[in-house]
Parts: C-alpha cells; sequence; structure tokens
C-alpha cells in the first residue's frame, strides 16, 4: 500500500535523527470506499466467546492480523477501578482478542494505555495485568507506559488539532486493534472507540477538551487502527468516566466490532439510548470520511 | 578472641556491612506501591531502631511512640558492644568506607592541607546532640537536619535515585530512538532494570538540590579526615559514643603499646586521643587495628585491667555553650513571621491524609522522607520555608504536582513515627485534606466560556464533589450549551486530582484550599444548589 510505504519511508528518515516529523496518512485503512460497513454484535454471558464470534462475523482474525505482524490491543486501563464498577475494559475481552491476535501468527501482542490514576493500581485494580500474564505466552505483554517511547506526530488532516505526541508502539506497529469500554462522559457526552486513543496520547491532554468531538477524530486519523472491539459487557451510565458507584453499571453482556470506527461508535450509542449524531465526535469522524453513523446503512450482524 | 574458626573478625565486620548496606537499598527499593494497598511498616526499619529519633520525637511530642521502640534493642547492644553500629551496620558509614577507598590518592594531600584532623573536634558531635535534645524538650524536631538516616534516605529519594533513573532513561532512550545497533541487547536490560532496579515513577522533588548537597557535604569532608562526620558531627554516633563507653566488650590494649603506633595513626575512627589513649566512645569496632597488629597484641574481649581509657570528650564548657544554643533555638523560632499563629485548627499546607494536629505532626516528624518515597504520585513534597524552617523537609501535599490517590493509603502505613497516623482505606476516603476551590477568573467554561469539564471527570468521590450547571451562552453569535464546574463543598475531601489535572498552563484553575470545614449558606451557582445531579440548574453567575 502506498500510504504504508512513505510511513516506512518517512519513519525511517525520522530514525535516522534527521528530525523529521512524519505525516501519517492512513485514513484509507477504515473501510474501502464503495464497500458497506460492517458491525457485528453478540449477547450473551461467555463473553470470551461473544469477541470470537463478533470477530468470526467479520470475516475472521485473519482478515486483521497477519503472519509476523506486531499487534497492539489497545483497552482503556485508565482508572484505579475494579472489574464490575465498569471504567476499564473486562479482562475476558481483552484476553480473548490477546488470543485471538497470537493464534493467527503474531509476532508479538502488546497491552497498554496511559492511565489517568496510578498506573500500577489501574493495571492490578482492573484485572488486566493478571488476566495478560496468565496467557503465559512470552509474545503477550501487558506493559506501562515506557515514557522514552513518545514521538511528534503530524496530524496532516487535522482541523482542530495538527501535532500530538503519540506512543511510538502504537503507531508503528502493523495491526492496532481498538477495545475500549461503552461509558457515559460528562464532556464527550459519551466515551467509546474514538475517545479511548487518548490513551496513547501524551502531555497534556486536558487540551483535547476544548472542541472535543473534532480533536477525537483528528487524532485517530493518523492511528493504523483496523479493528474496534466496544465492550458493553457492562456499561456506565452516569457519573462516567471514571463512576465508582455500581448502581450506575448496567450490565449488558454484549460485545460489538467493526472495522469501521465510527460505525462501532454509532451503534454503541444506541446502548444508552441515544441516536449517534448525539455525539460529537461521531459526527465530525463521520464529516471527515472515516466511516458511517446512519445505521441504516451499516449491515448490522446481531446474534 | 582474636579468629573465629575460619574468618577474621575485619572479614566479619566487612561482610556485615555490605549486607547491611544491600539490606537498606532493597528497603528503599520496596518502598513503593505495588498496585495494591498494604505495605509493612519494617521499609522504614531503619528509622524504627534508630535511638536519637525515637528519643527526640518522643520528647518533642510528649507521647509514647511504638513503632520506635525497636530503638531499645540498639540502645541495649551498644552497652553490651560499644558504638558496634557504627562500624559494621551503618550504612551511611559503609558508603563513607568506600568513597574513601575512591579518593585515597588525593585524600593525603587535602587532609594534610585542611588541617582538620583534631582530636578536638570530637567534641562537636555532643554539641549538637545537646542542641537537637534541648530542642526537642521545646518541641522541635531536629533530626531532619542531623540524623544519618534522615539525611540519607532524603538525600537518596529526593536527588540521588531520580537522577539515577532519569540518567538511566536518557541513556536507554538514546539508543531507541537513535535505532543505534546493539538495541536487541540494550532493550532488554533497560527492561530488566525498570522492572528490579529503577523506581516506578519519574519523580522532581523540592530541595533535592540541597538535600543532594547535604548529604554530598557529608562525603566530601571525607577529604578532611577519615569518617569525619562519624567522629565529628553525627548526633547519632555520639548518642552510641556515650552509650558505649560502659561497654561490656573493651578493647586491650587501652594504651598505644609504643612499638609501632600503627593502631594508632591508621585508626579510621581516631580513636586514640593525643597521648595514645584508647578511647571507647569514637571506636566503631571496625577490628583493623586487631588484624594488622604485628604483634598480635590488640584485642576485644570482655577483660579489664586497671588502667583506665580516654574519657568523655565535650567537657564543661562545650557542654553550657551547647545547652545554651540549644534553649536559643526555640526563641528564636518564636520570632519568625511563621511563628505568627494559625487560625485553631487550620494549616498553612495540605498535609497527607491521616497527618496529626499541626503542633504534634510537626513534633513527631523525622523528616525521614519514606512517605515522600512511598507516594505513588509524588505528591508528597518536603516543605521548604512554607512553614518556617522548622517545618523544613517535612511532608507537604503539592496537588499540581501530584494528587493524594483516592484508593491510597500508604505514607499512613511507613511512617516510622505514625505522624502520619495510620488509616484504614475507609477511613482515608473519608479523611478532608482541605477544599478545592474552583478560581471563576481563569476557569475556561466560567472566563471564557469554553467547553472544560477535566475537574469534574477527574473527581473520584463516586457522588462527584465537582459537580456541572448547564447553561446557554452565546458563542460567535451562536446559541450554545456550556457546562461551569462548581464544587460541592461538602463532598470534596481535597485530593487535588483536579488541580492537578487541570488543563491550563501555570497555576490551576482549580485549587485544593487548606480549609477543611466547608462554607455555610453557599449562594446559588455553588455547591448545593439544583438536583441532585446538578444538572439543568440556569443559575449561571450571582
Amino acid at each position: 500500500m502506498n500510504s504504508r510505504r512513505r510511513f516506512l519511508q518517512q519513519l525511517a528518515a525520522f530514525s535516522a535523527g534527521a528530525m523529521v516529523i512524519p505525516t501519517f496518512d492512513l485514513t484509507a485503512h477504515a473501510a474501502a470506499p464503495g464497500s458497506q460497513s460492517v458491525v457485528a454484535v453478540a449477547r450473551g454471558k461467555e463473553y470470551a466467546k461473544l469477541v470470537e464470534k463478533v470477530i468470526a462475523d467479520l470475516g475472521g482474525i485473519g482478515k486483521f492480523v497477519s503472519k509476523g505482524d506486531k499487534v497492539v490491543v489497545k483497552p482503556n486501563i485508565g482508572w484505579d477501578r475494579n472489574v464490575d464498577q465498569a471504567a476499564n475494559t473486562h479482562p475476558i475481552v481483552v484476553v480473548t482478542l490477546v488470543k485471538l491476535a497470537l493464534d493467527a501468527g503474531a509476532k508479538q501482542v502488546r497491552v497498554f494505555d496511559r492511565s489517568c490514576n496510578d498506573p500500577k493500581r489501574c493495571y492490578v485494580n482492573s484485572g488486566i495485568q493478571k488476566a495478560v500474564d496468565d496467557i503465559g505466552d512470552a509474545r503477550a505483554v501487558c506493559e506501562f507506559i515506557d515514557n522514552r517511547k513518545w514521538m511528534p506526530v503530524k496530524i496532516a488532516k487535522g482541523k482542530a488539532v495538527t501535532e500530538w505526541e503519540f506512543y511510538r508502539e502504537a503507531i508503528e506497529c502493523d495491526c492496532y486493534i481498538n477495545a475500549p469500554i461503552a461509558k457515559h462522559h460528562s464532556g464527550a457526552t459519551l466515551t467509546l472507540g474514538l475517545k479511548n486513543t487518548m490513551g496513547i496520547l501524551n502531555g497534556n491532554r486536558g487540551k483535547i477538551h476544548q472542541e472535543m468531538g473534532q480533536k477525537l477524530a483528528d487524532i485517530n486519523t493518523v492511528i493504523p487502527c483496523k479493528l474496534t472491539v466496544i465492550d458493553a459487557t457492562r456499561i456506565l451510565t452516569a457519573h462516567g468516566p471514571q463512576g465508582g458507584n455500581l448502581d450506575d453499571v448496567k450490565v449488558l453482556d454484549t460485545v460489538i466490532a467493526s472495522a469501521d470506527p465510527v460505525a462501532a461508535d454509532a451503534y454503541a450509542t444506541t446502548l444508552f439510548g441515544k441516536k449517534p449524531d448525539a455525539i460529537p465526535s461521531t459526527v465530525a469522524a463521520f464529516n471527515m470520511g472515516m466511516g458511517e453513523m446512519d445505521l441504516s446503512k451499516v449491515k448490522v450482524m446481531e446474534s | 578472641m582474636k579468629h573465629w574458626p575460619f574468618v577474621s573478625w575485619r572479614s566479619a565486620r566487612r561482610v556485615s556491612q555490605l549486607a547491611f548496606l544491600v539490606l537498606f537499598f532493597w528497603l528503599f527499593r520496596i518502598t513503593e506501591g505495588a498496585g495494591e494497598g498494604h505495605i509493612s511498616r519494617f521499609v522504614g526499619a531503619w528509622f524504627m531502631f534508630d535511638p536519637l529519633v525515637a528519643l527526640v520525637t518522643m520528647i518533642s511530642s510528649r507521647s509514647f511512640i511504638g513503632p520506635v521502640f525497636f530503638s531499645v534493642v540498639m540502645v541495649i547492644a551498644t552497652v553490651f558492644l560499644g558504638r558496634f553500629f557504627c562500624g559494621w551496620l551503618c550504612p551511611l558509614g559503609t558508603l563513607l568506607d568506600g568513597f574513601a577507598a575512591i579518593i585515597r590518592p588525593v585524600a593525603h594531600r587535602t587532609r594534610r592541607w585542611l588541617h582538620l584532623t583534631s582530636y578536638r573536634l570530637r567534641a562537636i558531635k555532643y554539641a549538637l546532640l545537646i542542641v537537637v535534645v534541648i530542642g526537642s524538650l521545646f518541641g522541635l524536631t531536629l533530626t531532619g537536619f542531623v540524623d544519618p538516616f534522615a539525611l540519607l534516605f532524603r538525600g537518596v529519594t529526593l536527588a540521588a535515585d531520580p537522577a539515577m533513573a532519569k540518567g538511566t532513561d536518557a541513556a536507554f532512550g538514546y539508543m531507541y530512538h537513535h535505532e543505534l545497533p546493539g538495541t536487541a541487547v540494550s532493550e532488554p536490560v533497560y527492561g530488566f532494570l525498570r522492572d528490579h532496579a529503577l523506581p516506578f515513577g519519574r519523580a522532581s522533588f523540592a530541595t533535592a538540590g540541597l538535600s543532594a548537597l547535604l548529604l554530598g557535604a557529608i562525603f566530601l569532608m571525607e577529604l578532611a579526615d577519615r569518617r569525619f562526620w562519624c567522629k565529628n558531627l553525627c548526633p547519632l554516633g555520639a548518642m552510641y559514643g556515650w552509650l558505649g563507653r560502659w561497654s561490656v566488650v573493651r578493647r586491650l590494649p587501652v594504651k598505644v603499646c609504643g612499638h609501632c603506633g600503627r593502631c594508632a595513626t591508621d585508626c579510621r575512627m581516631g580513636a586514640f586521643d593525643g597521648e595514645g589513649k584508647f578511647s571507647p566512645e569514637s571506636c566503631n569496632l571496625c577490628m583493623d587495628c586487631v588484624a594488622d597488629c604485628p604483634d598480635g597484641i590488640a584485642g576485644f574481649g570482655t577483660k579489664r585491667v586497671k588502667a583506665r581509657p580516654a574519657g568523655l570528650q565535650p567537657g564543661r564548657r562545650v557542654f553550657i555553650g551547647a545547652v545554651a544554643g540549644g534553649i536559643m533555638l526555640p526563641a528564636l523560632t518564636k520570632l519568625s513571621a511563621s511563628a505568627k499563629p494559625q487560625a485553631a485548627g487550620e494549616r498553612k499546607v495540605l498535609r497527607p491524609p491521616g497527618a496529626r494536629d499541626e503542633a504534634e505532626f510537626l513534633s513527631r516528624c523525622t523528616r525521614c522522607g519514606e512517605c515522600m518515597k512511598v507516594c505513588p504520585t509524588h505528591g508528597l513534597q518536603p516543605a521548604v520555608l512554607e512553614t518556617g524552617w522548622v517545618g523544613m523537609f517535612a511532608p507537604m501535599l503539592v496537588p499540581r504536582t501530584g494528587y493524594c490517590e483516592y484508593n491510597c493509603h500508604l505514607c499512613s502505613q511507613v511512617c516510622p513515627t505514625e505522624a502520619i497516623a495510620e488509616l484504614t482505606l475507609e477511613v482515608k476516603k473519608k479523611v478532608r485534606i482541605g477544599i478545592a476551590e474552583i478560581d471563576r477568573e481563569r476557569c475556561l467554561p466560567w472566563a471564557t466560556n469554553e467547553a472544560c469539564i477535566v475537574c469534574e471527570e477527574m473527581c473520584p468521590v463516586s457522588d462527584k464533589a465537582i459537580r456541572l450547571e448547564t447553561v446557554m451562552v452565546e458563542v460567535n453569535g451562536e446559541k450554545v450549551e456550556l457546562q461551569r464546574p462548581f464544587v460541592c463543598e461538602e463532598s470534596c475531601i481535597g485530593c487535588g486530582i483536579c488541580e492537578n489535572h487541570c488543563p491550563l498552563e501555570g497555576e490551576a484553575a482549580v485549587r485544593v484550599s487548606t480549609r477543611t470545614k466547608p462554607k455555610r449558606g453557599q449562594g446559588r451557582g455553588r455547591g448545593g444548589g439544583g438536583d441532585g445531579e446538578g444538572r439543568g440548574y440556569r443559575g449561571g453567575r450571582e
């Protein structure tokens, strides 16, 4: 692919110390123009099976992960909250994605997030650290952010933000799987897939909160995101994004997946009784051609 | 009794020094959260076994402090063995010995040139000890300035460790970013160091430079004389020396035998006075003189002889001078501006949750730095002059640097003197450190009608101590909905995560004040107005 070759060339130039800030243009990834977006939804109590089902419905993990790929599974590990409190992605969802990637022949699967609370507490309390370690495969690691690995990236298509520091492992991987949890969010209305990308941003993320919808769309134009899997096994309906009160948690036993990040967010929005256009980031991303937000134009495969 | 069956006493001493040095750094390294709630108070064992800390803090606070009572073990052992701690256990002493070996080529010249090897200097440490003890009678805890462990632990925590970590990051980071050959090896090495040798976070501490200077000065003093600090300045050494002068185990002969005189000239503690008489209050039982005695005369044992060893150093004039100095210090404190009385129950700075009332807190706090080391966000910072010089190095919460993590109560578990009283997590979550206040002149939604609710997002209290009111404002000719934050003071615990994450450059628009009593009669637009969620209320500004 042309954009990928240019990406690698620019990366080589940057790494040679040439202080060239690479400009990535990977918006072509989401869905080939003209083809219909597919959103797979599964409901049930066995969460690992739900994840496997939705991936299978989208054509199987082989469509996203090739043999020898460096894969990043990017869950939400942002908060010092336990599994029941629905602030972080469910560990079973994360682990199932990691295992699928390993089975597809991935060379390496990395799991990380730049937490808002103390990282050690978040990784432990969310259950994700232990769950990934328990897989017992040396290729799969749940690791803390390494502060040496930030790199400035120019966002060529950015309207509200044109440059930011991103985590190099996320930018350079072959397959980035976005694995957010669906939650209420006072500022964004809901935090779904597009917002989850904030976890690979360095610096003062509070600044993203001004013109947030457009900025979230902008930052998502530069990541090699092939797949969005939204954890709606239990959702946070109020006092998000960190919650804390179990009264705000609603168990839905649902998992959503799509190669189209806009369609995934649009569908997840309906679980909260809202319309897709209620979320500013969904609208902004749609307007930039990053995907389809009209669910009537999307093929929804429910099981 | 010169040799153990296979090893000399000197070798045993060296092994002991190394073992306890490793213990010190191992305890240092594990004084860190592991992502879970509990940590043993024994990570601060060096302070719990420190009789100077025990004496000063208990007198100063007029209370019995359980954890430091372990120091009685050291007192009893010293009365029996003499000042063995300084030679066999003290990590600072071991580091000084190591440093002395490194500077040996230049040390000969600097020591001759500086001329600070007089036996009379030994008196200074007694003067310091007396000043510190008298200060404690007046409620002043001065251990932070002179206790060897406070100086060592703080120097390492605030300066040496962060510097080492950042230096390692920079070196391995350079290799990583420039993709130098060898990253296949250096990356795993860095990973190993990260997991086992480096601290978890990258902290920047106030007084890092000053603490480094104080600790560095102790090392530089080796240029003036071997173990200069230990011989002449260390008040803990003075205490051990004074306790050890009746020791059951003693060195013989009591006076230099006159054959070669090596024991006196080579003694690292200078434990022979001007007349060649052995001085038990200086000797740290390093066993060098035993190992090096060519005639095999020197030894340590319980045998008693008629000849008396050299007496204690201070002398009447030094004693009186020290007492006077000790009394003057508290008097001087009353003169300074920081001695102005506070409103009852109010503090000048934010203290860790669990910190006792200010006077008791400052009298118990040894300024050791344990709480600062363990705080996962590095929000606990040493005070400089915010509470006057008497409060220097005691911990204060600086939310802009680090907030108090909601589910964490580590600091209250490690404080060796319970200046921060131990709290269960349930209790800690309800302790009010302070109350957040929103500065409407700076806060974006209030001042410029720009959207921002990061503070509300970050508030960890489940019913949210920062709530939002929705108003209609005009932006670029359009009417838009805007959310404005306000503090619900009854719910706020002052953790400071709001202040920490406020996206403004410079000072945050929401800051934690030291108030702990919520304001009464809060008007429209502030906490308590509107429905339970604080939403849909259209009061706007007052």
